[in-house]
């Protein structure tokens, strides 16, 4: 499991990975069309080590990605909002800040809303909370508004 | 002439004489009578001479007397009158005196009146002008007080409404000025703000999330 969440950031990541490794075992143990890969798709299956690849056989392939399906959702998920839409690059970027900067694993779920107008907002074990700058903007918002008035006036 | 018996004759003779007898006998008395009427009528006619040249004497005297009387009556009364016709020239006199002194009198009074009305209606004409400056002087105060207070009432009304106003707009500029703000930062933002710069702001979100132990 280490080795798919390794370099792994985001939910739909690694259900895609997820979704990709078993179709490659369950075509190479029971037969049936290639699934199309993408250059990076295929990298991610050269990464896999040989020995983890060999924990599965036709007997067990549906049971351990059961097992790791439940392991996945036990994963405890942090939703991080933005306001732009990522990469993989820029995924990437922000789940290495977490996974250094955060003790336990964490899984992002990324969603995209520009009304936060730069920085992030997250939503945690149920809990929502606005970091962005229109959080701030709302926080100063006594400050701005006495600045304005004092114009204004 | 017959023959008569002489009885007859004698009686005849007897009864004339008696007849004359009467008759002269009558006749005296009628005389004697008619002499006592005359003598009595005598007497009366003096009497009554005498009593009428008294009378005369006495009408004389008592219009004499009464001429006597009358002129000294007359005289009298003219004295009289004339006291009077004096007196009375000194009480018309006085009476006129007393009337050119009462007319004078009343001359003054009415002078002095008129002088004294004049003053009370000049003293009246001012108090009462007074009384209106007064009252004009009040009533033009308290017109000015009235005004200015409701100048200023309405004032203060007109301030209020401004400030009112004034408060909705800068309330609805509080509402809006935000979402304004925000709308723009948005614009701009997006389009201005580069990949390191977004991610760099991600990663405060996320410092300050950890410092809040929000996430650990």
């Amino acid at each position: 499991m280490d080795y798919i969440l390794n370099n792994t950031y985001s939910i739909t990541q690694l259900k895609h990975k997820l979704s990709i490794l078993k179709s490659y075992l369950l075509q190479t143990f029971f037969g049936g069309p290639q699934p199309a890969l993408n250059p990076k798709d295929e990298a991610f299956l050269k990464a896999l080590p040989e020995s983890f690849l060999k924990q599965f056989n036709a007997g067990n392939v549906y049971k351990l990605f059961k097992e790791m399906e439940d392991q996945i959702n036990k994963l405890p998920v942090l939703i991080i909002y933005l306001t732009f839409e990522t990469d993989d690059e820029s995924l990437a970027q922000i789940g290495q800040f977490i996974r250094k900067n955060l003790s336990s694993p964490v899984i992002l779920d990324t969603k995209y809303d520009p009304g936060l107008i730069a920085g992030a907002a997250l939503a945690w074990k149920g809990v929502y909370r606005d970091y962005s700058l229109r959080a701030k903007l709302e926080e100063k918002k006594g400050e701005i508004l006495g600045s304005f008035k004092r114009f204004l006036r | 002439m017959p023959n008569l018996p002489i009885s007859l004759t004698i009686i005849l003779g007897i009864s004339t004489a008696v007849a004359s007898l009467l008759y002269i006998r009558e006749y005296f008395l009628r005389k004697k009578d008619y002499q006592e009427q005359q003598t009595v009528m005598l007497q009366t006619r003096q009497k009554s001479n005498q009593l009428l040249a008294a009378a005369q004497m006495a009408e004389t005297e008592i219009i004499s007397e009464g001429n006597y009387a009358t002129q000294k009556l007359l005289n009298e009364f003219k004295l009289k009158l004339e006291d009077l016709i004096e007196t009375d020239q000194k009480s018309i006199a006085s009476a006129q005196d007393q009337l050119f002194k009462f007319m004078d009198s009343i001359q003054k009074r009415s002078v002095e009146f008129e002088e004294a009305s004049k003053q009370a209606t000049e003293k009246r004409i001012n108090e009462t002008f007074e009384r209106l400056e007064t009252k004009l002087s009040d009533f033009l105060i308290q017109t000015g007080q009235k005004t200015t207070a409701s100048i200023e009432l309405e004032l203060k009304a007109v301030r209020q409404l401004i400030e009112t106003y004034k408060n909705q707009q800068l309330k609805l500029i509080d509402e809006n000025i935000i979402a304004m703000m925000e709308q723009t930062l948005n614009l701009v933002l997006a389009k201005k703000l580069s990949l390191k710069d977004q991610l760099d702001l991600v990663y405060e979100s996320l410092e300050k999330a950890k410092k809040e132990k929000f996430i650990t």
